[in-house]
Order: structure tokens, then sequence, then C-alpha cells
């Protein structure tokens, strides 16, 4: 059975959200438990988009939404996240060249519910600040945004760059948006292509997984 | 080998109108970005000096043996903030290098409370009377200024296009669709939360702007001979919106548009950016050859030909990857499968996914035409 604001939320009924949200939180109701019925709502959100009920327009309403949900509930949780619930870390980039930063966004979004950490970098990026980052955050994934061709060669450049300094073997390297294809991905060396953020989020998650199993196995 | 019989203007027209043309119609999207680099010139004296970009595009138009279509202006930043469009340049807002090319500036520079000015006052009246300042630093000398350049830009391209090479797709006009004229404005998000949340405020200042839009454009192509009018889109597909909000705030401004202008003899250039695969049977609601279908690399081409054929034209949609990065045996298999799947008998212009990068490979760009030029005529 699903709460009324587990439901308003899949719904998008951001006014409805919002306002319930406000009224629990001035009455002293548990602010974890406001939030587990939103993140609820958000799981039910991605289910749909999975299952093409719904498209990239209610994943943007809904990320937003929550958004919103969480700069009310945050003063009165404090931290939500310990170390060990965090997944993973991703750094995200739209690399020199290129200022569209719509896909990344949305990505940066549905990691984030998702339990990653993420580094987003921003637009234009310098291939060098990308490679020190990787060297500072040691992230298990580099993940660019691209919608000019333009960015290529960037983005090989950070590549062969991370291959240079030893460090490619250590994350994986996603590229995605509406200009990339599989040639993009073996031109620049990339592990993952894809053109819908959600499966890149699955990726993430997948890959994740796999890591987990290794390591309870011992292996690396 | 067989001989070509049809001028650029009679193929395509036969292409269009889904019969058999001589060869396969060319009308690859070449803009400034492509020539600059080919020749090692800046673009950003080019977003400033728009007849040198013409210039250029035309020396690069002959360089490479031509081909049958189209007659486009560059798109330049003084040309998009005319039309309401902000827009970021190498060498103003962006550096001056040879890895910057000009690109929209998305944000919500539009705000809620303009869609009722939109809804009463037109976007033209809107844009020349307050927006142009809000996107741009210009004094309205500057503005004024602006528009004797575009004025002479287009003159020039009239001559170099239509009457010296004589290309096939007469342009008239290029305009943006309303939808994604508002959504470039408002930034993807906060039109979408419009559409959602405000949806008579949108749909009042849809009705307005596509009542403009088709009285402006015929009005512009009776006075210029154009009988092509390119409307880009890459806002309003099934890969953003369910068919819900498709079927209201894009599909009848759209069918409006082509109707209209079929009436008068115009042929609307859809230009669909993305994925439009579930979109793709809405167009058979159309008149029979009212338009073109130019996709990007993104919507099934091979499965939108199944559904519009006998219906509608097909552009189609070498990848901006592909010309980068494929190698030249990968662009001619490719252009050799559009040619055979795609209407040896009509109904299909060869082209490129959206515009040909600057990152092209010449070696690829010469083989997409000499392959679009001689496989049919060679065939047997």
């Amino acid at each position: 059975m699903l709460s009324n604001l587990t439901k308003n939320l899949v719904e998008l009924e951001r006014d409805q959200v919002l306002s319930e949200i406000k009224e629990r939180l001035s009455q002293g109701e548990d602010p974890m438990r406001i939030f587990e019925e939103c993140k609820r709502g958000m799981d039910l959100v991605g289910e749909k988009y999975k299952n093409k009920e719904y498209f990239l327009a209610e994943l943007m309403l809904s990320g937003d939404l929550f958004r919103e949900a969480m700069e009310l509930i945050e003063p009165f949780l404090g931290e939500i996240k310990t170390e060990g619930d965090i997944k993973g870390k991703v750094i995200l980039a739209t690399i020199q060249g290129d200022i569209h930063d719509l896909g990344k966004n949305i990505l940066a979004t549905l990691l984030k519910l998702e339990g990653f950490e993420v580094y987003d970098l921003g637009v234009d990026v310098d291939p060098d600040i990308v490679v020190e980052k990787v060297k500072e955050l040691q992230p298990d994934f580099l993940g660019f945004s691209a919608l000019l061709t333009i960015t290529f060669d960037p983005m090989k450049t950070v590549i062969d760059k991370l291959k240079e300094a030893g460090l490619r073997d250590k994350l994986k390297v996603m590229v995605g948006g509406g200009i990339t294809t599989s040639l993009v991905k073996d031109y620049t060396g990339a592990d993952f292509q894809t053109i819908d953020a959600m499966e890149g989020v699955q990726y993430c998650l997948e890959t994740i997984k796999a890591k987990v199993v290794i390591k309870a196995k011992g292996g690396i | 080998m067989k001989e070509e019989y049809m001028t650029p203007q009679e193929r395509m027209n036969a292409a269009i109108n889904l019969e058999k043309p001589d060869r396969v119609p060319i009308a690859p999207l070449v803009g400034m970005d492509l020539p600059a680099a080919y020749y090692g010139l800046n673009t950003a004296e080019m977003h400033k000096e728009p007849i040198k970009a013409l210039e250029a595009m035309v020396k690069f138009f002959d360089e490479f043996g031509g081909w049958d279509g189209y007659s486009t202006l560059p798109l330049y930043k003084g040309g998009y903030i005319l039309a309401g469009l902000k827009f970021k340049a190498p060498g103003q807002e962006l550096p001056d290098g040879p890895n910057y090319y000009g690109q929209f500036d998305e944000g919500e520079w539009m705000k809620v409370e303009d869609y009722k000015t939109v809804a009463d006052i037109g976007w033209l009246k809107f844009v020349a009377s307050e927006y142009i300042y809000r996107i741009s630093d210009w004094s309205s000398e500057d503005a004024e200024e602006a528009r004797k350049k575009f004025f002479e830009l287009a003159v020039k391209g009239v001559e170099e296009w239509l009457i010296k090479r004589k290309l096939g797709l007469r342009t008239g006009a290029n305009r943006v669709h309303p939808f994604f004229t508002l959504s470039l404005n408002r930034s993807l998000l906060k039109f979408t939360q419009d559409l959602y949340y405000r949806p008579e405020l949108v749909e009042a200042a849809l009705e307005t702007m596509t009542d403009e839009l088709i009285k402006r454009t015929i009005a512009a192509c009776k006075n210029n001979g154009g009988n092509v009018v390119f409307i880009p889109e890459e806002r309003a597909e099934g890969a953003i919106y369910p068919l819900k909000i498709f079927e209201r705030f894009w599909w009848p401004y759209t069918k409006r548009i082509v109707e209209a202008f079929y009436e008068e003899g115009i042929i609307t250039w859809l230009h669909l950016d993305q994925c439009w695969d579930l979109n793709i049977p809405y167009f058979k609601e159309l008149p029979r050859v009212s338009c073109i279908i130019d996709l990007d690399g993104l919507t099934d081409i091979f499965k939108a030909k199944e559904i519009l054929k006998d219906h509608l034209c097909i552009m189609s949609d070498v990848s901006g990857s592909l010309f980068s990065i494929g190698s030249e045996k990968q662009v001619e298999d490719y252009v050799k499968k559009l040619i055979d799947k795609l209407g040896v008998d009509g109904g299909h212009i060869l082209s490129s996914g959206c515009e040909v990068p600057p990152t092209c490979r010449p070696e690829n760009f010469k083989i997409f035409l000499k392959t679009g030029k001689t496989y049919q005529l060679s065939k047997k």
C-alpha cells in the first residue's frame, strides 16, 4: 500500500507533495520516514521509466520535485548517508568545446538517488583537469556527456592520459549523449556508451554489484 | 555508366513527389563550421562578418564539386539573436580557438509572465521590442545594424545559391518550431514544468506563434521565390515526452503549419533531431508529398520509410560520428545501404544526420558525395 506522499510524488502532484511535507514536518514527524516515502516514490518513477510508462519528461519533473522535497527535509534530517551507504564515486563532465549539460545533469540526479557520490566538473572542462580530479578523487566511474563531435578527441586524450598514469584500469569510463555511438566508444577507448541516462545508472549499479562480489570472493 | 539527365531542381522535386529521379538527390547540411575547419578560418570572425562565412561555404561547395541542395545562410550569432535565441559565439562568450564553435545558450531567459505577452503581441514583436535586449548586449542601433547585415546576407545567399548555382532545394525561410523556440528560451526543465503545470499559458503562446509563423513565412516565400521552408525541432519527440504531450502541444500546430504551406505550394522540411520512432506514424496524417522528413540517425530511418512510403519523402541521416571517426569504407557502405533501402524510385534525399560537423574527415565527405552521385548510375 503506497502512502499518499509516495503516490502524489509518482503522479507528479507538486503542490500536494510539498504542502504535505511542510505539514508533517511542522507536526514534528520523523523526517527520515518522510524521506523514505519520497525515495520510494522516486524508485517507482524509475520503474515506470524502465517499463516505458514514463518518459524523460517525468524523470526530470520527479527529479526536480525530489530536490525541492529534500530542501524541506534536510534541515530536520542532518546527514542522511554514512560512508557505508555510498555505492560508489562518479566524476561527470562535459569536455572542452561543448557547453551542453542536460544529459549530464539528469544522470547526476539519478545517480545521487541511487546512492552514488557524484562530482560534477561542469561543462567545457579541460582534459587535464579531468585527469587531475581522477587522481585526487579516485572514482569508480568517469562519465562524459557529449552533444558535439569536437568532444571526441579531448575525451580520448583524457583516457590516454589515464592509461599513461596507470589509472585506467581502476575505473570505468562512460560516454553518453546524442552524438555518441559505439564508434565513439571504440574511438575514445571508453567502456560503455549510451544515449539513455537510466541505462547509465543501470551500468553503474551492475558494475558496482560485480565489484562487491569479486571483493567478497577475496579478489581485488 | 548511365548519364545524369536531371537538373538539381528536377531531381529534388522528383524525390519530394515520390517519383523516380535519375539518381538520388544529395543535400548535406553544410553550415559555416565545416568550411571554417577545412580552410583553417576563424569562426569568431565569421560570427561577426557572416558574409565571410557564406563565401567560405560557397568556396567549399565549389571545391567539392557541388551537390543538389540546399540553399542555406550561415547560422551565426546575430541571426539567432534576431530570431530571439540566445547564443554563445567563439571569441565572445566562448574562447577563440580551434576547438570552439557557436552553440545555443539555453536557459530560463524567458519568464512565465512572458507567455501572455507573446500570446498577446506575437513572438516577433516581443523579441524586437524587449527580448532581444535581454538575450544580448545590443543597443537599438546594434539591432538595426544587425537587421541590415542579415538582409544583405540573405540577398547574397539568393544570388550565390539560387541564381548562380541553381540549387534544388529553394529554401525560402528557416523557422525554428514554436515549441522548440519556447523550450530553448525557458530551458527544457522549466518548459516541461510549464507543459505539465500551466498548459494554458503555453497553448496561448503556441497559438499566436503558429499563426504568425504561417503568415510571415508565406509572405517571405512569395517575396524570395523559395518553395521549401526548413523547420528544425528536437524537443517534442517520444524520447522526451509521452504522446499525450506531443498530441496536445506539437502535433496540431505542426499539422496546421504544413497544411497552410502546402496550400500555397510550399514544402515543409521538418528537420527532426533525436529519436522520433514513437511519433513517425502521425506524419501519415499530413497531405501526401507535403513535406520532407529529415532524420539524424537516432530515429530508425528504415522503419520510418516502411511507415511513410508512398506518402512522404525521407531525408537521410549519415551521422556526425560516422563522418568524423568512421572509415571511408564505412561511410560508403552506409550511403549504399541508404540508397538501396530508402527509395531508388524516389522518396529519398541523401543527407547528413543534422549538420556535417567541423570534425568531418574530408575524405569521408568526398566518398559520401561520390557514392551518392555514382552508385545508382553505375548499376546495370
